[in-house]
């Protein structure tokens, strides 16, 4: 069981934002396509136990458009773990468009130092990261152990899930075929899938655990959509959401569009799951 | 932490949601029931919304009909669409509804009649299998159907504090935040750090430091608006600021609005 905290009141402090310049801490990319760079430090170590953390991602200047994931990772002691990994980040449409925000329900032990790397699907792409650490998460409640990636990334972006060239017809996808471990809050991201030139888009979609000809819907129905001239989806993290999911579970994305046209109809999903 | 879902709103055959109308410009239209009564308690809910019929702001309310009274149970929640083919979504939201309850939604608009397309997920428990809060009080008042315009002045890369409210009405102990485009939707590439303070005048303190925001020239708004709920414990009849610094300086383009919510135990 959870040590609850008997109150919500809690500090924050800040790790990665540059007031000079009023942006984040630069995350570059490996030095090939779809590989992961060097991590970079963000901010000085944590001044007291995280239970709950707030990652922003953003371009700044002068970064290109791509596609990006990202490992959040802590430093104690000298073993460097990584806490939240293969965190999406879609950029694709130009150069300083894209912000996301992810609320991350995670415990970082005071004195830890916080690092980012990340790869993209072309090579030293930068993108910014600040993070904000908060004592005691919502309703008083401890940080989980650690975010894992339920999908591997392909060119940097999640699974492909198409949804058929029926409309308004669902087509399912899996996005794993074996959890890694028993994830009792669910995280998800639905980007464009490299399509950045789309018709106006609806998509209706479940998120399933199961296997194959077996599936139960965990989340029903989310909504999402795209329109010219941003082309892609403007919000694409969604959750994290209470669930209970044992390890070496199957999760799987059935999507529906209210479009057929090739490319314009898929996006790509990712999914993670906290760990107790 | 296992939680039962069921959706409220969704029109698959249309892979749609359910279509709400606002009345006069930045005047709440009717109430719209979305789909059927829940068939359990629900702990949380996630909010979708987008498809809407014109470039407008827009702010709805949530609210819950139990035996012919209704109660709003979300308020003033806030969809930035000043450019087309914004979908955005509050989710989940910590609020606690009766099984057996009617969701309803209404809805205003910078323009009159505008539409918007909605739809609820219900979850058993909350995140951390916590229980829901009672309700989500909009601190602030909507302008234009959108947030606290907050301009961080003349001078990049220095902050300038805007009063988001007064007073709060309640205590609460989750607070969001959903931020917009200040009514610009034709900017060059900007970005934002913001600190949500609360306390009076000359004697804030930091609840949120140096949050992290900004939008681009095709965009042109902020891509993700809303953030949260944070954790906090702020007392009823608190005063919030947000302090604000941009990268750019031009008028307008240096501007976005703020809205702040926050959950009551």
């Amino acid at each position: 069981m959870f040590n609850w905290v008997p109150h919500t009141a809690a500090r924050s402090e800040n790790r990665g934002a540059v007031t000079g310049t009023t942006s984040g801490t630069t995350i570059t990319s490996g030095g090939a396509g779809d590989t992961k760079g060097s991590y970079t430090d963000i901010g000085s170590t944590t001044s007291f136990d995280y239970e709950w953390l707030l990652l922003f991602i953003g371009n700044g200047a002068g970064a290109a458009a791509d596609d990006y994931v990202l490992d959040l990772a802590i430093n104690v002691g000298g073993n460097r773990f990584i806490i939240a990994e293969n965190l999406r980040y879609c950029n694709r449409k130009a150069s300083n468009e894209q912000w996301d925000g992810y609320a991350l329900p995670l415990h970082v032990p005071s004195g830890s130092q916080l690092s980012v790397r990340s790869q993209a699907a072309g090579a030293t792409r930068t993108c910014e990261v600040v993070i904000i650490g908060y004592s005691s998460g919502p309703f008083g409640a401890p940080g989980y152990s650690r975010c894992r990636a339920f999908y591997t990334p392909t060119t940097s972006r999640g699974i492909n899930c198409d949804p058929g060239a029926v409309a308004h017809t669902k087509t399912r996808t899996q996005i794993t075929a074996s959890t890694t471990d028993r994830a009792v809050a669910l995280l998800v991201y639905v980007g464009p899938n490299a399509d950045v030139a789309a018709a106006a888009t609806r998509w209706l979609f479940d998120i399933e655990v199961g296997g194959a000809g077996a599936e139960q819907v965990l989340l029903p129905n989310m909504y999402s959509g795209r329109g010219a001239p941003y082309d892609m989806p403007v919000s694409m993290v969604f959750g994290p959401y209470p669930c209970d999911i044992p390890s070496g579970s199957r999760l799987s994305v059935n999507i529906q569009s209210h479009v057929t046209t090739d490319g314009d109809r898929d996006v790509d999903v990712a999914l993670w799951g906290f760990v107790p | 932490m296992a939680a039962r879902t069921e959706n409220r709103g969704a029109i698959t055959a249309s892979t749609n949601a359910t279509t709400i109308t606002s009345g006069a410009a930045n005047t709440k239209g009717s109430y719209t029931d979305i789909g059927s009564t829940t068939t359990f308690d629900y702990e949380a809910i996630s909010v979708f919304f987008g498809n809407a019929s014109t470039t407008a702001n827009f702010v709805f309310d949530i609210a819950i009909n139990v035996g012919g009274n209704r109660f709003i149970i979300a308020e003033d929640l806030h969809s930035e669409n000043l450019k087309d083919g914004h979908w955005a979504s509050y989710d989940p939201l910590p609020i606690h509804v009766p099984s057996g309850s009617q969701l309803s939604a209404r809805c205003a608009a910078s323009v009159a009649s505008a539409t918007i397309d909605l739809i609820i997920i219900g979850h058993s428990i909350g995140l951390f299998g916590a229980p829901g809060y009672s309700r989500c009080r909009a601190l602030y008042t909507p302008s234009s159907s959108r947030g606290i315009n907050c301009d961080p002045g003349g001078t990049a890369h220095t902050k300038t504090r805007t009063q988001i409210t007064a007073s709060t009405p309640d205590r609460v102990v989750g607070l969001m935040l959903t931020i917009g485009g200040g009514g610009d939707a034709a900017r060059s590439a900007t970005g934002w750090l913001f600190d949500i303070e609360a306390g009076g005048a000359g004697s804030e303190q930091v609840i949120i430091p140096n949050m992290f925001a900004g939008c681009g020239p095709t965009c042109d708004v902020p891509p993700q608006t809303v953030f949260g709920p944070f954790p906090c414990d702020i007392p009823t009849a608190t005063r919030l600021a947000c302090n604000i610094q941009c990268s750019i300086t031009t008028a307008g383009d240096r501007v976005p609005d703020i809205c702040l919510h926050g959950f009551v135990p």
